[in-house]
């Protein structure tokens, strides 16, 4: 993993800059492919005891990304369809529509896939920045205002 | 016909608000020519959620956008040489979000060039900065440790050390088994109020801008109180593009262009300050040709434009394994590492095929508020959900900066058939990291897998060979280099051209070498010794 200081500092700054100022009121996928992006990310972030990728908000979040980037929503879409043809090939039916283990099979052997990775990508970054994702699954309750920092107190963490 | 100012500052950022603070405090009349304009503060979304950030975002608004863009403010790279350069254009320039890592040099910065014959040293010793490091840390506050390194000197006015996270505590600790130190961090950041200032109330949100101004920042507390003074005015929008000089090749004034205008304008000024930051003065000293100076002003040594030094450094992940699954904890503090590890290689006797040295920073150790690591984490579903949330608490973050040595063709120019929507000519930015970088980064991965061996850690996975995007250091430095030697330098110690003895150049580009810290707390020192000297040559009437 190779960030920049510049990524970890104005991510904020930088979607502002991507996004249109025109505010984005509807979708910009269509209804089936939005309803075939919430299976997508819920398998890969699935509801357990706290919520999933789709609970999270995640497809609202890629279409926002989508919609910024055509290049983006070209390889989406261009992915879709042959995941989808992958699907019907070896099981009969598009991906959406496959169960648990059929879906994990056939995404297993794509960890380095570049569609596999840009949607697991899109998915960890709406999720793990959303509401319930941070607060809810991680435990994440910082940006408050505290009059100290406690800082380390654990005796065996110390030089 | 125009009035002449006394000093026109081009730049007010770190060295230009400190230039504007220091000679309106002793009387001067000073005129600042900003690119930008001040950034309201009370439209920062420090206090903005990730998740509210993006339905703002989807809703149209913005916060104050900090970076400049290409299309107002170009350069050009050659094809296989990229240069990621960040500037933000307006008042205090890049202090509005800068990292606040504050660390003094040390006579092995100043006079490295001594001992190892690599081009020149500085013509200054810390010595001659000290007393200036002492007033700006007690004007700004730093806080940090009384741990000083041979490496890291002067820790006499810090505020109190913020307590460190416990993955930085355990990085501590391995480093400590390894004989390597890792000390309190030296930041800029106000850990109690100071100077009728707000203390930080640890909210992590540094990068987006402190909506309560509890680090420094050049606008609030430079520009804001030398308002106060009645003598300082500030012309924002005002894009620099020259140094005017007379017939005799001194300096006689500034031209400039709206920035949304872009309607010409000219100033008259006894004397220039130039502090646009190291790349955007060089561009202007470089575009200030004349009869006299053909090469750009005060380049009779042809050294301006060149020995550009940034720095080279990497990134390393790893999960501590005391904290994989621990209770999650606040770990933001004060919006940065509370640790730093100095510069060490100097000291085990060990030769080394390569000059100078590193330092370590580590920004980002505990919970954050994303997971963006989670990309390198293999799987989906439900387990990797639980692989997530495991090493969440547990992740620590090094990152190792390094010295890059002064390269005569490490180089800015300007060609004047390539201009911006000003009419400006355009900086060409060629820099390329050579042998002695490649050399240490080799033994900065391996310094830093090394602690996180130590430590037991699960090392996310890097790559050792790759040496990282030039310029994403943002320590830009070296163009316009200070001297003892006119002919190998451009500024005496002072900051002062040995050409054109009416020009001050305060940036980072007055830095002989680059050293492997962080350079904005000696810019400031440098700024404000180099406005003390220049304020006794005016009121000797030299200048
Ligand atoms: C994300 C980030 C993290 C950083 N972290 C650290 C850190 O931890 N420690 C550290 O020491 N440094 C850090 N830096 C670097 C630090 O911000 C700079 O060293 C410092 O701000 C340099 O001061 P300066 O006055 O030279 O330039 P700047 O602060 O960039 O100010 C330049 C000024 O010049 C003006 N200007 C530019 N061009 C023109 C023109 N043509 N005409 C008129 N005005 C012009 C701008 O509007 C601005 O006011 C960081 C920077 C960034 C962006
Ligand atoms: S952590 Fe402190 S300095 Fe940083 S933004 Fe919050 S209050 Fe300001």
């Amino acid at each position: 993993m190779n960030p920049t200081r510049r990524d970890a500092l104005v991510t904020i700054a930088a979607l502002a800059t991507t996004a249109s100022a025109e505010a984005q009121q509807t979708p910009f996928l269509t209804t089936p492919e939005l309803a075939w992006l919430s299976a997508f990310v819920d398998v890969m972030i699935p509801r357990t005891d706290t919520p999933g990728a789709s609970d999270a908000g995640v497809p609202t979040f890629i279409d926002r990304r989508l919609a910024a980037n055509p290049a983006l929503a070209e390889s989406f879409r261009a992915g879709r369809k042959a995941l989808d043809e992958d699907a019907k090939a070896k099981f009969g039916a598009p991906f959406p529509s496959l169960t648990l283990a059929q879906q994990t099979e056939l995404l297993t052997p794509m960890e380095k896939d570049p569609f596999f990775r840009m949607m697991k990508g899109l998915t960890i970054d709406g999720y793990y920045t959303s509401r319930a994702g941070l607060t809810q699954e991680l435990g994440w309750h910082g940006n408050t205002f505290l009059m100290e920092f406690p800082g380390c107190d654990h005796p065996e963490h110390q030089a | 016909m125009t009035p002449t100012h006394d000093v026109v500052i081009i730049g007010s950022g770190a060295a230009g608000g400190m230039a504007a603070w220091n000679l309106t405090r002793q009387g001067m009349k000073v005129l600042v020519l900003d690119a930008g304009t001040k950034f309201p503060r009370e439209q920062f979304w420090s206090h903005v959620k990730p998740w509210q950030a993006q339905e703002r975002i989807a809703e149209g608004r913005k916060p104050p956008q900090f970076y400049i863009d290409l299309k107002t403010a170009p350069y050009r790279t050659p094809k296989d040489q990229p240069f990621d350069l960040a500037r933000v254009w307006g008042r205090g320039g890049k202090t509005n979000i800068w990292g606040r890592v504050s660390l003094r040099y040390s006579d092995l910065d100043f006079a490295g060039a001594e001992k190892d014959g690599w081009e020149i040293p500085w013509p200054i010793r810390y010595k001659d900065v000290a007393p200036y490091y002492d007033k700006v840390d007690q004007l700004i506050g730093v806080c940090g440790g009384d741990d000083d390194q041979d490496s890291l000197p002067g820790s006499r006015f810090h505020l109190p050390a913020p307590k460190p996270r416990c993955g930085e505590r355990l990085l501590q600790k391995a480093a400590k088994n390894l004989g390597i130190s890792i000390v309190a961090g030296r930041r800029a950041v106000l850990t109690k109020p100071h100077n009728g200032r707000a203390a930080c109330h640890y909210c992590g949100a540094c990068g987006k801008g402190c909506d309560i101004g509890a680090f420094f920042n050049s606008s609030d507390y430079l520009l804001e109180p030398a308002f106060k003074s009645g003598r300082l005015r500030i012309i924002d929008n005002a894009v620099v593009a020259r140094v005017l000089t007379d017939s005799e090749g001194r300096a006689s004034g500034v031209q400039y262009f709206d920035r949304f205008t872009k309607k010409e304008q000219q100033v008259k000024a006894r004397v220039v300050i130039v502090a646009a930051s190291c790349i955007d003065s060089t561009r202007i000293l470089l575009n200030s040709k004349s009869k006299q100076h053909p090469n750009g002003i005060g380049n009779s040594s042809d050294v301006i434009g060149r020995y550009l030094s940034e720095q080279v450094r990497l990134h390393m992940f790893g999960f501590v394994p005391d904290l994989l699954g621990a209770p999650v904890r606040n770990d933001d503090g004060i919006g940065g590492e509370h640790v730093y590890l100095p510069r060490f290689n100097h000291r085990d006797g060990r030769k080394r095929d390569y000059l100078r040295g590193f330092g370590m920073q580590f920004w980002g150790c505990g919970a954050t508020d994303n997971a963006g690591w989670a990309k390198e984490i293999s799987g989906f579903g439900a387990g990797f959900k639980t692989a997530v949330k495991k090493r969440y608490p547990s992740l620590v973050a090094l990152h190792p900066y390094g010295e890059v040595l002064p390269y005569a063709d490490n180089r800015i120019t300007v060609d004047d058939s390539d201009l911006d929507s000003y009419g400006i000519p355009i900086s060409r930015i060629a820099f390329k990291y050579r042998e002695n970088e490649r050399k240490m980064m080799t033994e900065m991965y391996e310094t830093a897998a090394s602690i996180l061996k130590e430590a037991k850690a699960e090392i996310l996975p890097y790559d050792p060979a790759f040496m990282g995007m030039p310029g994403q250091a943002i320590h830009e430095h070296s163009t316009c280099r200070m001297g003892a030697d006119p002919k190998r330098s451009a500024l005496n110690g002072f900051c002062q051209m040995h050409d054109v003895k009416n020009v001050f150049v305060v940036d980072g580009a007055a830095f002989t070498t680059a050293s492997e810290k962080n350079p904005t707390l000696t810019i400031l020192a440098l700024a404000w010794r180099a406005t003390d000297y220049l304020a006794g040559e005016m009121k000797a009437k030299r200048l």
